[in-house]
């Protein structure tokens, strides 16, 4: 017995150093995002958590083994909170595509269940800073369960940080343009059906939690924790109609609800900003403007959004291409958003929208998903010099790293 | 004769008035010059739709309009070397798969409201392309961007006259495993024998030339072929090929054909997988038009590097981007941006890959491609660096003359909505 409680204690003094979880983490420019950047900042990082933030000038205290880098700037690790990653693999064929399945009324559905962590993609994306994702399903009405996922770990069960962390339901009309001009405005039908869904699946949880006895519905069973947990309803929403149909909604039921999209949301700004509804863009390369609406339509939201102090969040579902999640913020900058508001949007922002306190900014007590970058996040000829998750660094090679190095050597085969 | 002079004389007035390009002198911008770094604070005077004079100071000769571009970045109009817009949507012949007789400057739009929106990127010239559903596809057109003018008057025809083909799985699933090809080897056999016909067709037409010769009565000639005719353009060294591709065991193959039959590659379209080949690449001296780093769209896409553009440039493989369609046509400058990202390019040199070695591709770079005194007077002015995603396009000006103007274009769209107001009241 005295053994075992010397060995644990020993153990418990040794082990810090053994496993270097604390280190300092000292460069040119810390982007805080919470706070003003600090010229000249060095992170002290223990158990995967950010411990303190000092200055240049502050004495660097002892038993923190120091990782520098002089020409680097940190920033909070990226949040995608409209993300394809690991429910899409190559190309337009079903074989790869998990994201879409039959049928309009599909709560049952878990992105967390067709999570493919092993995606030659996930690596790529995380190499290039985004640390976190809610993988969403899009089909149907109601498409299911999005997840918050890591885009570090080796299982899914390691990566989740969610399962069931938002339910995805589309208010967007998908019908072709040719039909949408010849028959009447139509979401009715739509918005009809989720609405209904969503009183049902009320009334389920309520009869659940009164311990009432009840017909079992795998459909309602799966959104009970929408109203057990007060988790966020995300409603894909583009035109006036669909964004009024998606707060009319959020507040009939008393949920948190977030737009998805908000293509023509320049038109609601005041009723956005009185729901409270926080915005999720799509992303920016993704516009099929109208002539009538100015080719800067998509660029121009995100600034004005930023003016009617309406929060949002920047997104990028294909898996992948989402390597370019904070160039295409950039395009917003070009168009009127500052760069702390593009920077914001795609860190601190999305963190806060999913109730995330301990991510998307550089505070003590965050998780350290930090990227080190040797330049400025939102711009294209910038690199990532380092990144880490939960204050572990990413080590390996990603499938661009790896292929270059083959072709590089000419030799076939890994 | 005397009767004729008079029309001659008023012939040759109408050419002088109808001098292509126009008269503009940009005052005190940052020009981004290949061969003398960036200038900034200079002028640039442009006659006649080409610059007459990058220098400080320039005294205006006289009424000609200026404009103040204090603060704003002045580069190459920027040239996408693989495109499909203002083709009204059809771009690909697939009744058959040889079709070189298909010339896309047969159907041009020039109402496509894409084309303007090419211009709000600072795009001046593209490269329009026939599609990848056949093995040998049409003819392509290269045009000036001129938004408003004719069909014709957009045709850039001092740009090399090119071919399209493609390999892969477009040519193979373009008629559902309907026809013949339906595999890779189908595509190459394709090409084979369309070459060779053509090679049978020169013959014909050569025995029938020599046996007709000093005869009084010609024996009856072969008949006309357009179609081989074009590939025989091919042949001669009139015209070149663009093919499209993705893996690299197949356009090793087209390399292979290139050389039995005698006809140059010009450039590889989309060519995921160029990175595999680079030494043979800059060996036969094969362009490439690309994306920077869109990949995985389909089966053959999903094998790729943008790091291989490092790999590329080292052998010495010129690269060039497009958007082959898509709003990337909005954003080249970005995409080249990357360009410093993946292959370690210096900035000017990663502004070239939108710019002067899309117009080499396109053998045009006599005329455009970079801002140097006696080229046409293309330009894209951008309000910030011109690689960076956070600066914007505000002026592009082909030949002199302003063809998208940020500032025009918001104050028509505000008139719109007062006009719209009253309307309404």
């Amino acid at each position: 017995m005295k053994r075992t409680a010397l060995f644990l204690s020993l153990f418990l003094i040794l082990f810090p150093l053994f496993s270097a979880e604390r280190f300092a983490l000292k460069a040119k420019r810390v982007v805080t995002v919470s706070g003003a950047p600090m010229e000249g900042g060095v992170l002290l990082i223990n158990k995967g958590r950010i411990e303190r933030v000092l200055s240049y000038q502050d004495p660097l205290p002892e038993g923190y083994p120091l990782v520098e880098f002089k020409e680097g700037t940190v920033y909070p690790g990226l949040i995608n909170l409209y993300s394809s990653l690991g429910i899409t693999g190559v190309g337009w064929g079903s074989v790869w595509n998990d994201s879409k399945e039959v049928g309009n009324l599909n709560p049952q559905l878990s992105t967390f269940s067709a999570f493919y962590p092993w995606s030659n993609l996930l690596p790529i994306v995380r190499s290039f800073g985004t640390l976190t994702v809610l993988v969403a399903p899009n089909g149907g009405a109601v498409s299911g369960r999005a997840s918050l996922m890591k885009t570090s770990g080796w299982n899914p069960d390691e990566m989740v940080l969610e399962r069931d962390a938002a339910l995805i339901v589309q208010l967007i009309d998908k019908r072709p343009a040719r039909e949408k001009e010849t028959m009447a405005p139509a979401p009715s039908k739509r918005t009809k059906e989720v609405r209904e869904f969503l009183q049902a699946s009320r009334v389920y949880s309520l009869r659940a939690c009164a311990g009432e006895k009840q017909a079992y519905s795998p459909l309602y069973e799966a959104t009970r924790f929408l109203w057990e947990k007060k988790r966020p309803v995300i409603f894909a929403a583009n035109t006036v109609e669909e964004i009024r149909e998606a707060i009319k909604i959020s507040q009939e039921f008393a949920i948190p609800g977030v737009l998805l999209g908000a293509y023509e949301g320049e038109k609601l700004l005041p009723e956005i900003r009185l729901s409270g509804l926080p915005v999720i863009l799509s992303s920016l390369y993704e516009g099929n403007h109208k002539w009538e609406e100015g080719y800067d339509m998509v660029y121009r939201l995100p600034g004005l959004l930023e003016k009617s102090e309406i929060p949002f969040a920047f997104s990028f579902y294909s898996s992948a291409n989402a390597f370019d999640f904070p160039v295409q913020a950039g395009r917003a900058v070009a168009y009127g958003l500052s760069r702390e508001g593009a920077v914001k949007a795609l860190t601190m922002t999305p963190a806060r929208i999913m109730g995330l306190k301990d991510r998307g900014s550089i505070d003590v007590g965050s998780w350290a998903d930090l990227i080190v970058l040797d330049g400025d996040l939102l711009e294209g000829t910038t690199k990532v010099l380092a990144v880490f998750c939960e204050g572990k660094r990413i080590q390996g090679m990603d499938y661009f790293q790896r292929e270059a190095e083959r072709a590089s050597r000419r030799e076939s085969g890994e | 004769m005397k009767k004729l002079m008079p029309c001659l004389w008023i012939l040759l007035l109408l050419a002088a008035l109808n001098l292509p390009g126009e008269d503009l002198l940009l005052r005190k911008g940052r020009f981004y010059t290949f061969d003398r770094g960036i200038l900034e604070g200079y002028d640039m005077l442009i006659l006649n739709g080409k610059i007459r004079s990058i220098a400080k100071g320039i005294v205006n000769p006289g009424k000609v309009p200026e404009r103040d571009l204090k603060g704003f970045s002045v580069v190459p109009g920027l040239i996408d070397s693989h495109n499909h817009i203002a083709l009204a949507g059809e771009i690909n012949e697939v009744s058959e798969n040889i079709t070189p007789e298909i010339d896309m400057a047969e159907q041009i739009n020039p109402d496509d409201p894409n084309i303007y929106y090419c211009l709000t990127g600072g795009v001046t010239m593209v490269h329009l392309l026939h599609g990848s559903a056949n093995p040998i596809g049409g003819r392509n057109v290269t045009v000036k961007l001129k938004w408003g003018e004719s069909a014709e008057a957009m045709i850039e025809r001092r740009a090399l006259p090119t071919l399209k083909l493609a390999l892969g799985e477009n040519p193979k699933t373009a008629t559902g495993g309907k026809s013949f090809p339906i595999t890779r080897m189908g595509v190459a056999a394709s090409i084979r024998t369309a070459f060779s016909q053509a090679l049978e067709y020169r013959k014909g037409w050569e025995e029938w030339r020599r046996e007709a010769k000093g005869r009084k009565k010609a024996p009856p000639s072969p008949k006309r072929n357009l179609r081989l005719e074009v590939l025989l353009e091919v042949l001669e060294g009139k015209r070149v090929v663009r093919c499209h591709t993705y893996r690299a065991e197949e356009s090793l193959e087209l390399m292979r054909i290139a050389k039995e039959y005698g006809f140059k590659i010009q450039g590889f379209e989309h060519f995921h997988q160029a990175y595999r080949i680079a030494d043979e690449l800059a060996k036969e001296k094969i362009g490439l038009s690309v994306f920077a780093d869109s990949w995985n769209y389909k089966a053959e896409a999903s094998e790729f590097t943008p790091y291989g553009f490092a790999l590329l440039r080292e052998k010495g493989v010129e690269i060039s981007l497009n958007s082959d369609l898509s709003e990337a046509m909005r954003r080249l400058n970005i995409e080249a941006g990357k360009m410093v990202r993946y292959a370690d390019m210096e900035r000017m040199e990663a502004l070239k890959t939108v710019t002067l070695n899309p117009a080499r591709l396109l053998g045009t770079d006599k005329y455009v491609g970079s801002l140097v005194v006696g080229k046409d007077a293309d330009l894209a002015v951008f309000d910030g660096d011109p690689l960076s995603p956070t600066s914007k396009c505000c002026l592009t000006i082909i030949e002199g003359k302003v063809y998208f103007d940020r500032e025009e274009d918001l104050r028509s769209r505000s008139v719109k909505r007062v006009e719209e107001k009253e309307a309404t009241r």
